[in-house]
Order: structure tokens, then C-alpha cells, then sequence
């Protein structure tokens, strides 16, 4: 640990919350975090599309990632909170139970993603990071966003 | 590198010229034909002109080339050497395509390699052309270009003088005088110019007037002592044309001059104008877009704020101020939107070629008359109206519209008149294309659609006349005997009809068999903001765009009935299919207790009429068009979204789609 950190191998993410498990995704695909407003739904649309919000001025798809990931839905809470990514069609959000932190995780503490979870399913895992104590799943955004 | 890079630079302006002046030489050489004059052959041989010049600058040189010869048509032209007829109008239209074509390739980055030669041979043939008639067009005013080119290239510090000669009206040797004048010249001079030209001065072609232009040292008193030796010359006069100046400026001048003509039409008041980039207004509208729905949000929260606080002093001050940006809003957004308009000539000026073209190529005689060209409408309305207006009027023309024998056959005059109206009322624009050609059989229409399978025989044989006449809008409809390159495929109307519903428009046809027909257009001024009422359904706020609504009525259970499994309501005699928007927008959630009454809103496009069954009915609002994310991909029964004032997303209902899947 006495050796210099090596700076391209770092990155950082921010950290959020689903049901009892943390995710983690790249800052850079971070535009910003907004509180959970309303959602309009589009009927007949994709089964994760919660509808559309007014991010000033402009309608942005909003995606509930509980549903994207098989989970229970939950009843959104004071925590839940939009984080607004950019998508390969511009921006779109997704909602999220809660918004921890900003991590720099040391590419040393990456774990590719384990074969054993090596099905369709969980595609959208690009691999895991150990943090203290915590486990954090890290997002392939394109995959998780394309529904 | 930096050449290059210089060169990308000044591209887009290139192209951007090359548009205008095209447009130009379209428009003028159309007119030519009718109207030759003198302005308008100045007008196109300045297009040319301008074409060359840049083109050259550019380095394009097969661009340049056919400019170049284009331009020496042109100068013959305005030389009166040759008249102009419809196969010079015709070469010169074919130049502009080949323009066109070259000007494509140079914006797909392929440069202006296009093989110009027989073309460029043919314009150089007409240029030789002797005019049939020794008329010629007066030139007073006009310089020959040759006069001008020697004019231009001449060089050095002394000036450039003009001395015009009126010989004796006995003068036998006319061309020892001006030989007599032309030594004077050399003597200390250079004679540059002479009109006529020097062969025509030498077989005394000319009346007794002639005019030396050319340089000299000497002052102009010098001069005119010099030319009083020279006999039977009844006056003389000689001035300075241009005094020294550096060859370059001279050039500039004189061509000014020779391309001014003196008796131009009075210049118009032009009003100052800065380009701006489409997308930058369309930003610009985005922005204004938001300010609206902000106005509509304070609006709302002054209300509430007032209402909880009705002693504080501040409140009314708050509702004044919420006013007055209202207004200014609302100001903003009309200025910005005027900004945004263009006179719908830009889609009509397209026309004449091509009504031109169709007529030759199926032998027709047609008169097109263009009013209201002036009428202004959004950008994004001119856009999308150009192909429906050509596939109206291709129609009228091609199957409208008889041969010239049949119609003096018909005791109708032989060249068959399309006209174009456009103009406003109220929030729209009327577009109308009449022709009085012979007009659409409905009994042939009916029969088409029954043998198509559209409708059964005693389906047909109730339609009223009006009924009948909207067949035509179905696929496959087509009454024209034969198919031809031109129309008749039956494909054309059902696309003009769902492209005009598409941007909220009506059609509607009359016809007189014998007589011609009339279709007309009525579509809004802008797509951007549209007026909407506002719905709800399963506490989802939806919005309606008004210019669809018929009406609004509140419906008891029992006078919904069944036809076929489809339910229907009866207004006023006519049967109208109910929508449940429930059950289009598939949230199954049943009410809790099925209500005795429902809101209806009865929505129309054309003839189809459909009622949309809804919860309640929000209210009325301004509300600004955005287009769905890509993200969210197509969704049946809906064509947008928008902003609603309290900040919400709401959805915009696609009527047409709606109406197509209840009438379907």
C-alpha cells in the first residue's frame, strides 16, 4: 500500500442503493441527481419504462431499474432518487431506492465479474468491488439501459 | 492543410450561394419565356454571373464552365442578337439542373467532376443562332460585354475617356470618319472599345452615331481640338468615362455599371436582415417553449399564494407582476414565431419547373397561376407541405386536366388552367389547387372501390355523393384508365391525406364533372405549440389537440348502444364509435363503481368521427410539442408529449391513429 497509486487504474463511482444490495456506475455517465418526481406513464410501452419526467424543459425516459433487475417493486420512499445518466439516445433516468456516496475504488479491489453468475440475467454486471466490508455490484450501463 | 481547411470554410457559403442564385435562375428563366425583358435577362445574367465568380474562386471549373457559357447566352440575349424561345429557355433550365447535379456532388464531397461537354456545345450553338426577326431589343443603357471586358482589362495611368460622334446625315464615307477619329486616338492613345464593334464601323453598319471608348494622355480640351478637324461630323462630344485609377477598382465600377441598368425597377425598401441558423431559432423556440410552461407554473402558484394569503400587501404585487410577464411571454413567443415563418412562395416557387416539365413530357398545355404566395407559416409546416401539394397537383394535371385537342373538342380553351391559392384564416392556412379540367366521376370512383373490395355494391349505392367522393383518399382508388409514369397507381392520395392529418390538417375535394375539380388543404401555422384539452384518464392527465375536437358531451349509460360488438352513441342521427381511452391505454384498471355517465370527447378528422370515452375534462391549454425519446420507441396512440403547468409530463393523443383503429 506504501506504493504511489497508480491513477488510471482508479475510478470512481457512485454508489446506490437497491432493496438491501449496492450497485455502483461510472461518474462519468453521471449527468446529475434528482429527487423522485412525478413519472408519466406511457401505456403500451416497455414493461421497465416507468413514463417520462420534465427534466427543465425536456422529457426524459425514466427506467425503473427494481423492475430491470428482476426485484421486488417497492413503494418509492424519501430516499428514492433519479440518477440522471446519459444513454446512447441522450439522457434517461433511473430510479433508485437510495443515493450513498462517491467511491474511488483502486482497480486492485475489482473482481471481474464472477463466471458463476454468467447468465442473460445478470449481463449488466461488468464485476464486483470489495469496499471495507461492503460488496458493490459495478454496472455495464448500455446493458442495464437497454430494455 | 491550411488551404484546405480554408477552402472547407468558405464551402458552405459556396453552396449556400449557388442555392440562392439557382433559385434565382429558376424562378427568372421560367418568366422569360412570357416576359422577356430586359430586367429579367439582367437579373439572370447577374446570377450567372455571381455563380461564376464563385465557382472560380472555388477553383470548380466544370461549374464555371457552364456558368461561362451561360452567361455569353445570356449577354447575347441581352444583345438582341438572339430572341429568346422556348429552346433557350429550355437549354437554360437544363444548365441550372446540370448545376444542380454538380452542386450535389460538391456537397457530398465528390467535387464537380460531371460530364458538361454536349451541354456546354449545345449553349454555345444557340449563342450562334441568328434571331429569325431584325428586331432588336433596345440595349441604350447597356454596355456590350465586350466593351465592358476591354474596358476592364485595360491597364496603365492615363484616363479613360468617351467620345460619342454624330455624323452629317449626307455623310457618304462614314467609315473614313471614324477611321479619321480612331487616328486621332492612336495618336498619343489606346483605343479600347468601340460601338459598334470595329468590324461593324468598317462596313458602316451603323445608323450616323458611333462612340470610341479608349485611353489617353492628353485632357479632354486637347482632344475635342483635335477631333474638329475631322469633317462632316455634325457633334461630338467628348467625356472623361473613368479617370485613373488603379485597374482593379475600374473593373469593379464598370461592371457595376454594366450590371445596373439605369432604368431599374425602383429598389424596394429593404429591410435590414442578419442570417441566422434554422437550429439556432429552433433552440431558441425550445427555450420560449419553457418559458410558456413557467408562466403557466407561476401563474398557478400566484393563484394558490394569493388564495392563502389574501391580506399581505405583496400579493397583489406578485399577481401584477405575473401578468405582466404573462403578456411579455406570450409577446415574445409571437415574435419568435414570426421569426420562424416563411412565405409558403418557397414551396410554390417550385412548382412552375416542374408543372413546366409534366406538361412536355404527357403533351398537355397548362397555365399555372400562383396567389398568395406571400402567406406566411412556419418552417416546419413548409417543410412537410411540399410533397402532398406536388402529388394535388400532379394529379390535377395529369388526370384532371384533358388533352388540349379534347378540351377544344369540349369547347374549352385549349390551355388548361391550375391555380394555387393559399391564404389565412384565422390560425390556419387554406391551401386551395383548382383546375378546370374534367372534374372526378363518382359513379367511376364507386365502382373502383367496390371492385378494390373497399366496400360492398349496397354499400356504395347508399354513400351520398360526398361520401363517395372521399373513396378517392383509400389505397388503391384510382380512376385514371391507364397507369402512368406520372400518377395513377392509386397510391397518392391515401399519403397526401395521412401526411396532411399527420401535421393536424383537413382535406377536403368538391368536383363538377365537366367542369374541374378543387381540393382544398387547411393546416395550422405552426407545429410547435398547438392548443389542447386537457383529459383525464385513470388519473393520467392526456392531452387532445383541439384542432380535432368537434365537441364535448356527457353521456348517460343508456345511450351508449351496440353495433356488432362495437359500441356506438347516435348524435344527432349520425352513428359515432365510442373509444374507450380506459382500455386503449391498457391500465385495466376498472373504475371502482362503473359510473351512469361519461365525458365524451368527439374527435374528427375530415369525415370520420369517433368519440373518446374519458374520465373528466381537465381544461384548456397553450401546450408546446416535443417529440417522444427515441428510448421510448413507437407508441400506439401517441404522437408526443409535452409540459403541462404544473410541471408535469403529459402525453399527446395521436388522433388519426385513434381514429384509424375506431373506423378501422
Amino acid at each position: 500500500m506504501s506504493a504511489a497509486p497508480v491513477h488510471f487504474a482508479e475510478q470512481q463511482v457512485v454508489v446506490f442503493r437497491l432493496a438491501t444490495e449496492n450497485y455502483g456506475i461510472d461518474i462519468f455517465r453521471v449527468s446529475e441527481i434528482i429527487r423522485l418526481r412525478e413519472i408519466t406513464p406511457i401505456p403500451g410501452s416497455a414493461l421497465h419504462l416507468r413514463g417520462l419526467v420534465n427534466l427543465r424543459g425536456k422529457t426524459i425516459p425514466v427506467i425503473s431499474l427494481r423492475s430491470r433487475f428482476g426485484l421486488a417493486t417497492d413503494e418509492d420512499g424519501d430516499n428514492t432518487r433519479i440518477i440522471v445518466v446519459e444513454g446512447e439516445h441522450g439522457l434517461v433516468g433511473i430510479v433508485v431506492d437510495a443515493v450513498c456516496e462517491v467511491l474511488t475504488l483502486e482497480s486492485e479491489s475489482i473482481e471481474d465479474k464472477p463466471s458463476l453468475i454468467d447468465d442473460p440475467d445478470t449481463e449488466f454486471v461488468r464485476g464486483v468491488a470489495r469496499n471495507e466490508d461492503r460488496l458493490i455490484t459495478l454496472l455495464d450501463l448500455d446493458k442495464a439501459l437497454n430494455i | 492543410m491550411s488551404a484546405e481547411l480554408d477552402m472547407t470554410q468558405y464551402l458552405g457559403l459556396f453552396l449556400q450561394e449557388a442555392d440562392e442564385q439557382l433559385e434565382i435562375l429558376e424562378q427568372e428563366t421560367l418568366k422569360l419565356e412570357d416576359d422577356p425583358t430586359m430586367d429579367r435577362l439582367n437579373t439572370i445574367f447577374r446570377a450567372a454571373h455571381t455563380l461564376k465568380g464563385s465557382s472560380r474562386a472555388m477553383s470548380f471549373d466544370t461549374f464555371a464552365s457552364v456558368t461561362h457559357e451561360m452567361e455569353n447566352l445570356l449577354d447575347a440575349l441581352r444583345a438582341g442578337k438572339i430572341k429568346v424561345n422556348t429552346k433557350i429557355a429550355d437549354t437554360l433550365l437544363r444548365c441550372q439542373d446540370s448545376l444542380r447535379t454538380i452542386r450535389a456532388s460538391i456537397a457530398e464531397g465528390n467535387g464537380d467532376k460531371a460530364d458538361v461537354e454536349a451541354l456546354v456545345a449545345e449553349v454555345i450553338a444557340l449563342q450562334g443562332e441568328q434571331s429569325d426577326e431584325e428586331e432588336t431589343v433596345s440595349v441604350a443603357n447597356e454596355l456590350p460585354l465586350d466593351v465592358v471586358k476591354a474596358l476592364n482589362e485595360c491597364t496603365g495611368e492615363a484616363p479613360v475617356y468617351k467620345a460619342k460622334f454624330v455624323l452629317h446625315p449626307d455623310c457618304v464615307m462614314k467609315y473614313v470618319r471614324a477611321f479619321m477619329a480612331i487616328n486621332v486616338v492612336h495618336d498619343g492613345g489606346e483605343l479600347l472599345a468601340t460601338i459598334p464593334d470595329p468590324n461593324a464601323l468598317e462596313q458602316e453598319q451603323f445608323d450616323f452615331e458611333f462612340e470610341l471608348y479608349f485611353q489617353h494622355k492628353e485632357s479632354v480640351a486637347t482632344l475635342k481640338t483635335r477631333f474638329e478637324g475631322i469633317g462632316e461630323v455634325n457633334s461630338f462630344e467628348v467625356e472623361t468615362y473613368k479617370t485613373a485609377r488603379p485597374a482593379s477598382e475600374i473593373q469593379l465600377k464598370v461592371e457595376e455599371s454594366n450590371l445596373e441598368p439605369v432604368h431599374a425597377p425602383k429598389k424596394v425598401e429593404a429591410s435590414q436582415t442578419v442570417r441566422v441558423d434554422v437550429s439556432r431559432l429552433d433552440e431558441l423556440m425550445n427555450l420560449v417553449g419553457e418559458l410558456v410552461i413557467d408562466r403557466t407554473r407561476i401563474a398557478q402558484i400566484g393563484s394558490i399564494l394569493s388564495s392563502k394569503y389574501t391580506s399581505d400587501e405583496s400579493i397583489e404585487a406578485l399577481g401584477e407582476t405575473v401578468g405582466h410577464i404573462s403578456r411579455i411571454t406570450s409577446d415574445l413567443q409571437d415574435q419568435l414565431m414570426k421569426a420562424r415563418m416563411l412565405p409558403i412562395e418557397t414551396v410554390l416557387n417550385r412548382f412552375p419547373r416542374m408543372v413546366r416539365d409534366l406538361a412536355q413530357k404527357i403533351g398537355k398545355e397548362v397555365k399555372l397561376e400562383l396567389n398568395g404566395g406571400e402567406t406566411e407559416l412556419d418552417r416546419s409546416v413548409i417543410e412537410a407541405i411540399g410533397d402532398p401539394l406536388i402529388h394535388i397537383l400532379r394529379n390535377s394535371i395529369d388526370h384532371g386536366l384533358e388533352a388540349p385537342g379534347d378540351r377544344e373538342k369540349l369547347g374549352k380553351p385549349r390551355i388548361g388552367q391550375v391555380t394555387i391559392n393559399a391564404k389565412h384564416q384565422e390560425n390556419h392556412i387554406v391551401i386551395e389547387i383548382i383546375d378546370d379540367g374534367r372534374g372526378i366521376d363518382v359513379s367511376k370512383v364507386k365502382q373502383k372501390a367496390v371492385s378494390n373490395g373497399h366496400l360492398s355494391q349496397e354499400a356504395a349505392d347508399r354513400m351520398t355523393e360526398k361520401e363517395a367522393l372521399n373513396l378517392i383518399f383509400l389505397s388503391g382508388v384510382s380512376t385514371a384508365k391507364e397507369i402512368t409514369e406520372v400518377s395513377g397507381r392509386g397510391v397518392g392520395m391515401d399519403i397526401v391525406r395521412s401526411n396532411v392529418q399527420k401535421l393536424g390538417g383537413l382535406i377536403d375535394v368538391e368536383t363538377t364533372v365537366g367542369v374541374g375539380s378543387k381540393v382544398t388543404l387547411r393546416l395550422p401555422l405552426t407545429l410547435a405549440i398547438i392548443r389542447g384539452l386537457l383529459v383525464k384518464v385513470c388519473e393520467v392527465v392526456y392531452v387532445i389537440p383541439l384542432g380535432a375536437v368537434v365537441e364535448t358531451l356527457l353521456v348517460t349509460n343508456d345511450q351508449i348502444q351496440s353495433v356488432a360488438g362495437q359500441e356506438v352513441i347516435v348524435i344527432r342521427g349520425s352513428t359515432t364509435p365510442l373509444v374507450r381511452l380506459r382500455e386503449t391505454f391498457g391500465r385495466n384498471i376498472a373504475p371502482d363503481n362503473e359510473p351512469t355517465s361519461h365525458y365524451v370527447v368527439i374527435v374528427g378528422l375530415a369525415e370520420q368521427r369517433a368519440g373518446l370515452v374519458v374520465d373528466s375534462l381537465v381544461g384548456e391549454q397553450e401546450v408546446v410539442i416535443k417529440s417522444l425519446n427515441r428510448f421510448c420507441g413507437e407508441i400506439r396512440g401517441i404522437s408526443g408529449a409535452t409540459i403541462l403547468g404544473n410541471g408535469n409530463v403529459a402525453l399527446i393523443l395521436d388522433v388519426s391513429g385513434v381514429l384509424q383503429e375506431a373506423t378501422a
